[in-house]
């Protein structure tokens, strides 16, 4: 009798755990990824390919995605974070216009390093700092210092540098006075020296420059600390 | 004038927002005053006024209560609005069936966060707060359910103001613009609302 009834107190006891064990359960098959994506300008508002926003409707496979983005200032390109589910992350994957940061960011590039900096570069975000041996949360850290950069510079420049044909390459020299002012400005007003520009140092020094400077700080997208 | 800034919109029926006294300026399109609130006056585009009266900390808050609202059509707030006038500023508006966070830079509008993908409802107060990159939209005094608090490194500094999306329904009224920290005191001023319009202090 007594081994009946310890059962059933265990047996109660497990079904009262059971409605919350389903709800982890469900929780679980959400995830937050990574991705860095293009944007795309519909009259003069933008939103982020497949994600959409008040631009365009989403991909019907990401209907109701949240997310949160971090843009390359007026370049149309930005990260994205988005809560999705397994079949959404297999979505993602499958599609040739965006990069998929891997889903463990403490995870080391590895032998991935020419696939990353090979997007990267399709995206004219600078990957020249970016090794094989730094994880995908430090190149994310890299990343953010540049898009907050460019953020800053693009609001007081108010145009998109690449469509004034400044590449990443352009030298110093090469950018109209008004790029220059608008560069030290940026600079100044974040916080960072500017004292190794030379005449000679393209906008991609300089950003890799203001990266060393900041550091791979820690940043913050939604809730999360990256 | 001191801050707070207020404005209850108390007008007659046409007249737009930089003709109500001197203490708005457009920076993109036009908004105008109906039934003693404030709605946009562009149909089908966004539109913004900042209030020019006050020079606020970077940090600043800035809120509306909605007084009608309809579907597809916006009334919200913004902060940092460009001191020059131009498209530059943070925004969070909602209609009956949505509600956007979102930035403009130099014309280009940009959604911070995915739309909430509902709307808000009569009386709702919307209020965006911006603290040195940190952008949070609040609904009711506490954070809208449907965002996070957003980092974003564009907008440095500007003025306080409303926005809006059409020019149809949806109106806001009882707008306050303060420092943050002046938190208290925009409920203050909520609770001593006469019904002229005025705003005792």
């Amino acid at each position: 009798m007594k081994r009946i009834v310890m059962s059933l107190v265990v047996l109660l006891a497990l079904l009262s755990f059971a409605p919350s064990l389903v709800q982890v359960k469900a929780q679980d098959a959400m995830a937050t990824r990574f991705y860095i994506v293009p944007y795309v300008t519909v009259g003069y508002q933008r939103a982020p390919l497949h994600f959409g926003g008040r631009a365009f409707d989403p991909d019907p496979e990401l209907t109701g995605v949240r997310w949160t983005q971090n843009d390359y200032g007026l370049i149309n390109v930005g990260l994205i974070m988005a809560t999705v589910d397994a079949s959404q992350v297999t979505y993602l994957n499958t599609l040739p216009d965006i990069l998929v940061v891997p889903a463990n960011l403490d995870n080391v590039i590895g032998a991935n390093i020419t696939a990353v900096k090979a997007g990267l570069d399709s995206f004219e975000i600078p990957s020249v700092s970016i090794t094989a041996s730094d994880t995908y949360r430090g190149a994310l850290r890299e990343i953010n210092g540049t898009f907050a950069f460019m953020q800053r510079l693009t609001r007081i420049t108010g145009v998109n540098p690449f469509d004034l044909n400044i590449r990443l390459q352009t030298t110093y020299s090469q950018l109209p006075q008004l790029r220059k002012n608008a560069l030290q400005q940026t600079a100044s007003e974040l916080g960072y020296s500017t004292a190794g520009i030379t005449g000679a140092s393209t906008l991609q020094d300089i950003l890799v420059s203001i990266g060393n400077q900041n550091n791979r700080k820690p940043f913050v997208m939604g809730n999360v600390t990256i | 004038m001191a801050l707070p800034a207020s404005d209850s919109f108390t007008d007659a029926n046409g007249t737009v927002l930089t003709s109500h006294g001197t203490n708005w300026s457009n920076n993109r399109g036009s908004l105008v005053i109906q039934s003693n609130a404030v709605k946009g006056n562009v149909l089908n585009d966004d539109t913004a006024a900042r209030w020019t009266a006050d020079t606020p900390s970077n940090d600043q808050v800035a809120q509306i209560t909605i007084s009608a609202i309809a579907s597809s059509s916006y009334i919200g707030v913004a902060v940092r609005l460009d001191s020059g006038g131009a498209s530059t500023y943070y925004g969070y508006y909602a209609s009956s069936n949505n509600r956007y966070f979102f930035k403009f830079v130099s014309t280009t509008y940009t959604d911070l966060q995915s739309p909430a993908g509902a709307g808000a409802s009569l009386n709702d107060v919307l209020s965006l707060e911006v603290s040195g990159t940190t952008i949070t939209p609040k609904r009711n005094g506490v954070l809208d359910s449907a965002f996070t608090p957003q980092t974003d490194s564009a907008i440095a500094s500007g003025l306080f103001g409303v926005c809006a999306w059409t020019n149809t329904t949806t109106s806001g009224d009882n707008f306050v613009g303060n420092n943050l920290g002046g938190a208290a005191s925009i409920a203050f001023l909520r609770r001593f609302r006469s019904f002229n319009g005025l705003i005792v202090r």
